[in-house]
C-alpha cells in the first residue's frame, strides 16, 4: 500500500505487523501458566482453525464444498498413530509425515471425487468418514487397532508442560496454514483456483489445468489438516475411528468458515473462534449432555448457512467498502 | 463354479427373492429423495433422518398403543409430511435450485434430528417387531418372511399411488411439469409455491413411510441415519437422479447385493459396497444406469 497518508488503525491491524504481534502474544501465552481448560480451548481453536482454513481453500476459493474434510484429518491422525505404534517413533517426528500421508490419500480421493461438481462432490465427500471408519473397523486389530482404537503413550509426565508443547505445536501448524493460505491466493495457483470457482469450463478453455489445480488444492488442504490431526491425535493420546472421523471434525470447520465468510483469509479465523467459543461454553454448561452439544451444532449450522451465507467478513466487505477492501 | 452354483442354487434363489423384497422398500425411500431433487433441485441430506424419525414414531406407536406397523405407515406419512411444511416454508424455500447450499443446510437438519433422537432414545439399537414378526410363508422350499412380503407390497402400492398421482391428477402433472421445466411451468400458470410445498411434504412422507417399513426389517439406532442416507444416495445416483425405472432397478440391485454380502461375507461390507457403487457410478456413468447422457446449460 504505497499511499502517502499516515496509516490508520485498521491498516495496522490488518497488516503483517499486526499478525506478527498477535502471533508473538499467542506464542507467549503458556508463560502465564494459564489453567488447563483455557489452554485446551486455545488448542481447539487452532485445531479447528486449521480445519476451517483448509476447508476454505477448497470450499471458499475453489468452490468445491467438501463435507468430508475431517476424514483427511483423521487419516493424518491415524498415519501418525500407526507409524508410532509399529515403528516406535516419537510421535512429534510424525506430524509432517502424517500430513504427507493425508495429502497422498487426498490425491487419491481427489482423483475420484473431484470429477464431480457441486452437489455430487458434497455427497461423495459427506459419506467418506463413515466409510473410512468402517474400513478401519473391519481391518485386523494388529494393523490400526480395528474398532478398539490405538492409544499413544505420552512421553512428558508434567501435565502443564505437555499441554504447553501441544499448544505451541498446534499454534505453529495454525500459523503456517494461515501464511500458506494468505500467500497462495495471490499466486498463479490461487488465481487458477478462483477461476475454477468462477467458471470451470471457461477456465479450462483458457488453458487453466483445472483438474491438476483442484487435486493440488485438495492435497494441500489435506496436508495441513492432516498435520493438525496428527498433533490432535497425539494430544488426545487415544485414537478410534468413531471419534476421529466423527462428522464434527468435518462440519465444525465448515460452520466456522461460513460464519466468518468463505473465500477470505481472516473470515474463517474469526468465524471459527466464535464457533469454538460458543460450543466450548455450551460444553461446559451442559457437560452431562454431549449429544445436546451436537444438536446445537446442527442448529448453528442451519442458521449460519441459511441466513449468513456471506459471513461476517463478507457482510463488512459489502457494507463498509473502505474498511472491507483492506481485509485480506 | 458350476458345482458352487448347484450346491447353493436354493440359497441364491432365496437371496434374490429376499433381495428384491428388500429392494422395494429401498425404492420407496429413494423415490422421495429423487422426487425432491427432480422438482426443486434440492439435495435433501436429511431424507434418511426423516426415515429414522418415522422408524422411531412406529416404535413408539407399537410399544405404547400396540398399533400394528401397517397402520403406522399412513400416520407416519402424515406426521412427517406436516413436520416438513415449516421446514420448507422457513428454510428450504430460500434455497430452491441451489443444490449445494441446500444440501449443506439440510445436512445440518439431519444432524439436529439424529442427535435429538439420540438424546431422547439413546444409542441402543431398537427393532419394531409386530406379533407376526417371526412367521414366514413356505413356497416350494423358498421362505418368504411375512414382514418382508408385507413391507415390499406396501412399498409397491405406495409407489403405484405416487405414480398415478404424478401421471393422472392435475396437480401431479403440474409437479412433473415443474420437474421438466420450471420456466415453462411458470409460464402456463403453475403455482410454484404450492408445487414445492406438496413435493417436499410428499417426498419427506415417502421417506418416513420407508422408515416404517425398514424399521421392521433391520434394527435401527439414531446414528444409523448415515448408513441409510448412504444407501439412498447409492440408489438414486446409481439409478440416475429423477429416473423412476432406474431407481427401481438400482434399489433391487442394492437389495440383492446387500443380502448376498450379508450371507457370504460380513455385514459390515454392506456400507462399503453401497459406497463403492456410488463412487463407481460417479466415475463411469454419472447420469445413472439407464439414463442417457445429458448436458446442462
Amino acid at each position: 500500500m504505497n499511499t502517502n497518508k499516515t496509516p490508520n488503525i485498521i491498516d495496522i491491524i490488518f497488516s503483517k505487523w499486526g499478525a506478527i504481534f498477535l502471533t508473538i502474544i499467542l506464542a507467549l501465552l503458556p508463560l502465564y501458566r494459564l489453567p488447563t481448560y483455557l489452554m485446551t480451548f486455545f488448542i481447539l481453536i487452532y485445531f479447528f482453525g486449521v480445519g476451517a482454513q483448509s476447508w476454505n481453500l477448497m470450499g471458499g476459493y475453489t468452490g468445491y464444498q467438501s463435507l468430508g474434510q475431517g476424514t483427511l484429518m483423521g487419516i493424518g491422525a491415524y498415519a501418525m498413530a500407526g507409524i508410532a505404534f509399529h515403528a516406535r517413533v516419537n510421535p512429534f517426528l510424525l506430524i509432517i509425515p502424517g500430513g504427507i500421508v493425508s495429502a497422498i490419500v487426498a490425491i487419491g480421493l481427489g482423483w475420484v471425487c473431484l470429477r464431480l461438481k457441486g452437489l455430487f462432490f458434497a455427497i461423495a465427500t459427506s459419506l467418506l468418514g463413515a466409510i473410512v471408519t468402517d474400513i478401519i473397523t473391519i481391518s485386523p486389530t494388529e494393523w490400526l487397532g480395528g474398532g478398539e482404537g490405538i492409544s499413544i503413550p505420552g512421553f512428558i509426565r508434567d501435565p502443564f508442560l505437555s499441554t504447553a508443547i501441544f499448544y505451541e505445536a498446534m499454534l505453529l501448524c495454525f500459523i503456517v496454514t494461515n501464511i500458506f493460505i494468505y500467500w497462495v491466493v495471490k499466486t498463479k495457483f490461487g488465481l487458477g483456483l478462483s477461476s475454477i470457482k468462477g467458471d470451470e469450463v471457461g477456465a479450462e478453455s483458457m488453458g487453466v489445468p483445472t483438474t491438476r489445480l483442484k487435486i493440488m488444492a485438495f492435497a494441500s488442504s489435506g496436508f495441513f489438516y492432516g498435520m493438525a490431526g496428527a498433533i490432535y491425535g497425539y494430544w488426545q493420546g487415544y485414537i478410534v475411528g468413531t471419534t476421529v472421523f466423527s462428522e464434527i471434525n468435518s462440519v465444525g470447520p465448515l460452520i466456522g468458515a461460513y460464519l466468518g465468510g468463505i473465500g477470505t483469509v481472516i473470515g474463517p479465523i474469526i468465524g471459527n473462534f466464535i464457533i469454538v467459543y460458543v460450543t466450548e461454553t455450551l460444553r461446559f454448561t451442559f457437560a452431562q449432555f454431549t449429544t445436546l452439544w451436537y444438536v446445537i451444532y446442527g442448529v448453528i449450522m442451519v442458521l449460519v448457512v441459511t441466513f449468513m451465507k456471506e459471513g461476517i467478513i463478507g457482510y463488512v466487505k459489502k457494507r463498509a467498502k473502505n474498511i472491507g477492501s483492506k481485509i485480506p | 463354479m458350476d458345482q458352487f452354483l448347484i450346491d447353493n442354487l436354493f440359497t441364491i434363489l432365496q437371496l434374490i427373492v429376499s433381495g428384491l423384497l428388500l429392494g422395494g422398500v429401498y425404492a420407496l425411500i429413494s423415490s422421495g429423495f429423487s422426487l425432491v431433487y427432480g422438482v426443486m433441485r434440492v439435495g435433501n441430506a436429511a431424507h434418511a433422518s426423516m426415515s429414522m424419525l418415522g422408524a422411531f414414531i412406529t416404535w413408539e406407536l407399537l410399544t405404547r398403543f400396540n398399533l400394528d406397523p401397517i397402520y403406522s405407515i399412513g400416520i407416519v406419512f402424515v406426521i412427517i409430511a406436516i413436520i416438513n411444511i415449516p421446514l420448507l416454508k422457513g428454510l428450504v424455500i430460500r434455497m430452491v435450485r441451489e443444490e449445494l447450499l441446500s444440501y449443506v443446510m439440510l445436512y445440518g437438519i439431519g444432524i439436529v434430528i439424529s442427535n435429538t433422537l439420540l438424546l431422547v432414545y439413546g444409542g441402543i439399537p431398537k427393532m419394531v417387531s409386530p406379533p407376526y414378526a417371526g412367521l414366514a410363508y413356505d413356497f416350494f422350499g423358498l421362505k418368504f418372511s411375512i414382514i418382508r412380503v408385507i413391507s415390499s407390497l406396501s412399498a409397491i402400492i405406495i409407489l403405484g399411488i405416487l405414480f398415478l398421482f404424478l401421471s393422472r391428477t392435475f396437480f401431479g402433472k403440474a409437479i412433473s411439469a415443474v420437474a421438466q421445466s420450471k420456466k415453462g411451468a411458470e409460464l402456463v400458470g403453475v403455482n410454484l409455491d404450492s408445487v414445492y410445498l406438496v413435493t417436499f411434504a410428499i417426498s419427506a412422507g415417502l421417506g418416513g413411510a420407508g422408515g416404517v417399513l425398514l424399521s421392521q426389517i433391520y434394527p435401527f439406532q439414531p446414528g444409523g441415519a448415515v448408513t441409510w442416507m448412504n444407501k439412498v444416495m447409492a440408489i438414486t445416483i446409481f439409478g440416475g437422479l429423477g429416473d423412476v425405472r432406474g431407481t427401481l432397478l438400482a434399489a433391487m440391485v442394492l437389495g440383492v447385493g446387500e443380502l448376498a454380502i450379508f450371507y457370504f461375507f460380513n455385514p459390515i461390507y454392506i456400507t462399503i459396497f453401497s459406497y463403492s457403487l456410488l463412487i463407481l457410478t460417479f466415475i463411469v456413468r454419472p447420469w445413472g444406469i439407464l439414463g442417457r447422457e445429458y448436458r446442462e446449460k
